[in-house]
């Protein structure tokens, strides 16, 4: 059997293919139709990008007075991060939500599309969701005080002390509840409707409105990110013998069923805003080690170790497509401080700080939004 | 008629041209990659239309076809992925029904068919443009935006599973 043999069925097939004529208005007419919605989305999204670039340098320098600033509600552009810190939020477009939450009270927090503020707490134990101006919020039971974004920031999700799973989507008042008990975790929330949950150390099905359907793959992985478009998810895989120290990460293709890179040194993969690499640290004693930034076939492209023996990063997100956001601290001395790393290796910007704080192992000083 | 609008009536008449010479070749390039006809069809349409917003930038460089082709298993990827969300097509078993099964030929082409339409969309796209668009290793890699090798492989894994299929149904 030859590439002849491909070669010519795949003529003969195709050459049996007549279609309606197109004609130039036929083609012309698709065009603008397209041309509509481009110039829709480009005029938000520059928008957000001049809002980004000229408001979040002076916001999170310190520029201003805070004690001044009212809130300046504004919805989130997907991808980006939000900073709490010193009970304020300022969001990925500059605006500052005053929350009035201390650190150490809070595990997790997003921001959804709309503009709430989503936060998962320690005290009191639960889901916390803000109104945009963080004027009012709503407290919910949780059994875990754990959230997760969607990858889009459409939708969170997290589970009821009831077992259930509940999903809060953008613009919608108040969370649905999914049928079905989760078992342990929600792992991804791929939109409103569609939810991985799992077990904890493996994912182990899809829950829609329909109720869960197993998720069947080869080899048994838990998924820790969803690519913005969907296409790709990063995994960690089951420990083994072999590599029982965090296991082994991986990036898998839903459409084909197959792990499309494996790498047992990366770990806790999350995707940038578009995509095209993941970052990779390892999570021990509440900060983050080894900071790499990989491509897709999760080789590295940068990493990132702050100066200083005792120097160490606290937490790690993707800022834009280039660049990282680091809170770095001093796990011996702790002083804190907010930097933005260039992918391209160049020095990194000091955004806010050095200035103390409280020991690295017990808080996270800039919380980083999912 | 002012400069503007003698511009745009030249680029017009260029890009009708364009449409009524390849439209028939690309239309089959277009259900080779998806395996439907309507489907073929709106990949078309929605390719040549972004080709028409594009051709100021593209017709001088003498890569009109390579730049709708990339347009199309781009967008015919995209699509496949808002429908795997849908869960509308997404299969991973070879289809029972092939179109059709020639007796002369031993089923030959309903076997490269049926692998075809298995394949996974990036394998697939290479299958096509290496074996029906006849384009080099190194053409493929760069419209689809990976390296030779991985075309290479891709085109290695196809011709050995067509190959495999064979063999079980000669069994």
């Amino acid at each position: 059997m030859t590439q002849e043999t491909f070669e010519r069925e795949l003529s003969r097939r195709a050459d049996d293919v007549h279609g309606t004529p197109l004609s130039f208005a036929d083609v012309r007419g698709r065009a603008r139709s397209l041309q509509r919605r481009r110039r829709a989305s480009v005029a938000g999204a520059v928008a957000a990008v001049v809002a980004l670039v000229v408001v979040v340098p002076s916001a999170l320098t310190g520029g201003t007075d805070k004690g001044s600033r009212a809130p300046e509600p504004a919805p989130s552009p997907p991808g980006h991060t939000a900073v709490l810190h010193d009970g304020t939020l300022t969001l990925a477009d500059g605006g500052r939500v005053d929350l009035g939450l201390d650190n150490q009270d809070v595990t997790q927090l997003g921001v959804l599309t709309d503009g709430r503020t989503v936060v998962a707490l320690q005290k009191p134990y639960g889901v916390r969701v803000y109104s945009a101006d963080g004027a009012t919020h709503v407290d919910y039971p949780a059994a875990y005080n754990v959230i997760t974004m969607s990858p889009r920031d459409d939708a969170v999700a997290w589970v009821s002390t009831d077992r259930t799973a509940r999903v809060l989507a953008s613009n919608a008042a108040e969370p649905v509840t999914l049928p079905g008990e989760v078992a342990g975790s929600i792992d991804a929330v791929l939109d409103a409707e569609h939810l991985l949950v799992g077990d904890s150390p493996t994912t182990t099905g899809e829950l829609t409105p329909d109720g869960i359907t197993p998720l069947e793959t080869d080899e048994p992985f838990r998924v820790i990110d969803v690519s913005p478009d969907g296409d790709l998810w990063a995994v960690a895989f089951v420990p083994t013998v072999e590599h029982e120290d965090g296991g082994c990460s991986g990036l898998y293709d839903p459409e084909t069923d197959q792990v499309v890179a494996r790498d047992c040194s990366a770990y806790h993969l999350t995707f940038a805003p578009d995509g095209q690499h993941v970052v990779s640290g390892y999570y021990e004693n509440n900060m983050v080690g080894n900071v790499r930034v990989l491509d897709l076939d999760l080789q590295q492209v940068a990493a990132f170790d702050p100066p200083g023996a005792s120097a160490a990063v606290s937490r790690v997100a993707w800022d834009d497509a280039d660049h990282l956001l680091v809170s770095v601290t001093d796990w011996q001395d702790p002083t804190w401080s907010l930097e933005r790393v260039d992918l391209d290796g160049g020095d990194p910007v000091v955004l806010d700080g050095p200035a103390p704080g409280r020991n690295p192992e017990m808080v996270a000083e800039y919380l980083l939004s999912e | 008629m002012d400069r503007t609008e003698v511009t745009a009536v030249d680029r017009d008449t260029d890009f009708t041209a364009y449409l009524e010479a390849r439209q028939a070749r690309l239309l089959r390039t277009a259900y080779l990659l998806t395996g439907d006809q309507h489907q073929a069809e709106d990949l078309l349409q929605t390719s040549l239309a972004k080709l028409y917003l594009a051709w100021d930038r593209v017709r001088d460089r003498g890569s009109v076809d390579a730049y709708v082709r990339r347009i199309m298993v781009n967008e015919n990827n995209s699509l496949w992925r808002r429908g795997w969300r849908r869960r509308e097509v997404a299969t991973d078993t070879v289809p029972e029904t092939a179109p059709f099964h020639d007796t002369y030929d031993e089923g030959t082409g309903a076997a490269v068919w049926a692998v075809v339409q298995t394949l996974p969309r990036r394998a697939r796209a290479v299958v096509v443009l290496r074996y029906y668009e006849q384009l080099t290793e190194a053409e493929t890699a760069e419209i689809l935006g990976i390296s030779v090798g991985t075309v290479k492989s891709q085109c290695s894994r196809a011709l050995a599973t067509l190959r495999q299929r064979i063999g079980e149904e000669e069994r």
